[in-house]
């Protein structure tokens, strides 16, 4: 009974999918991916970086390099804006600001980055160094 | 002397709301706005080229000057903008809004912030702010608990404004040097 109760509503809850549910599933499809992780890392460092010095970061083709961008685009974590002839791309933080709140309040924000930041700084000692290699957290090793 | 400005930055949201609901919200003079802090524009007009304040406790204080800089309804609002709190110069807000399946994207866009400067940290912290509660006020009819108590906040301390943000020191067409 319990069990058909929950089918039930989880059925309902299926159709009253909002946009908002919607959007942020295309967040999470378009971070489950090494490579959009990455092109994120380097908008976010580098606001502006034109579509073509971003695909030169990376040994794929200019087509997937689109793909990907069309993805993150799709997601809200992109953003590009046209200067002259060239596109220019910028990184929207509200999508993960979102979902940051939506499973954190301050207390638990505050201790969670405290434990990231004992993880960096560990494993910053502890592993052999590589240039340009980047935590998931989005610091560069140097 | 030049000094640097910062690339723009750019902050978006998906409101679930019809476009001209969310344009008629952005552009409202007549009353305060909780998505811009409870402060109102003050403007002989929302037409290009009218200057703009933005006033609140009472019209007794002025948080932001500017002028409209382009208005295209309901997609595009350009303004210059300066923070009377601080002494940097005179950069642009623009608000776009976008018909999506689900609603309307509405993007903040901020430009001409001099790098590094007090405004510009100020002014990032405040879009995400914007635009996170525009979303909440347009789909909930108020914003969000933190800025309902932030909001509060401001209210009790009205009394302590800085006097440098007294409306009487900013009559409208009055800012800053653009950076």
């Amino acid at each position: 009974m319990t069990d058909t109760l929950l089918y039930v509503t989880f059925l309902l809850h299926m159709e009253t999918v909002s946009a908002d549910d919607e959007r942020t599933d295309a967040v999470f499809q378009a971070l489950a991916h090494a490579a959009r992780r990455r092109m994120l890392d380097i908008v976010s460092r580098h606001p502006g970086i034109s579509v073509g010095q971003l695909a030169a970061a990376f040994d794929v083709s200019r087509i997937a390099v689109m793909k990907h961008l069309g993805v993150l685009e799709h997601a809200g974590l992109l953003r590009s804006l046209k200067q002259g002839r060239q596109r220019k791309l910028y990184f929207n933080a509200v999508p993960i600001q979102a979902i940051h709140q939506r499973w954190t309040n301050s207390y638990s924000a505050y201790w969670s980055g405290q434990l990231l930041q004992i993880k960096d700084r560990a494993e910053a000692r502890t592993a052999p160094k590589h240039q340009g290699e980047q935590t998931d957290h989005g610091q560069e090793d140097s | 002397m030049d000094k640097k400005t910062a690339e723009p930055a750019v902050y978006s949201v998906l409101i679930q709301a019809p476009i001209e609901r969310v344009w008629a919200e952005l552009i409202n003079t007549t009353s305060p706005r909780p998505f811009f802090w409870n402060s109102r524009w003050d403007t002989p007009a929302m037409a290009a080229g009218e200057p703009y304040r933005m006033v609140s406790n009472q019209d007794r204080t002025v948080a932001v000057v500017g002028q409209i800089l382009e208005l295209d309804p309901p997609h595009r609002l350009v303004t210059s903008f300066a923070l009377t709190s601080l002494d940097d110069p005179l950069s642009k807000v623009t608000y776009t809004l976008k018909e999506t399946a689900g609603g309307t994207e509405l993007c903040l866009i901020t430009e001409d912030v001099l790098a590094g400067s007090a405004s510009a940290r100020s002014m990032a912290d405040g879009s995400r702010f914007i635009v996170r509660n525009f979303k909440a006020y347009m789909e909930t009819g108020k914003v969000t608990l933190g800025a309902r108590l932030q909001l509060a906040l401001f209210s009790l301390m009205a009394p302590l404004t800085p006097r440098r943000m007294a409306a009487e020191r900013w009559p409208l067409g009055t800012w800053p040097k653009s950076g």
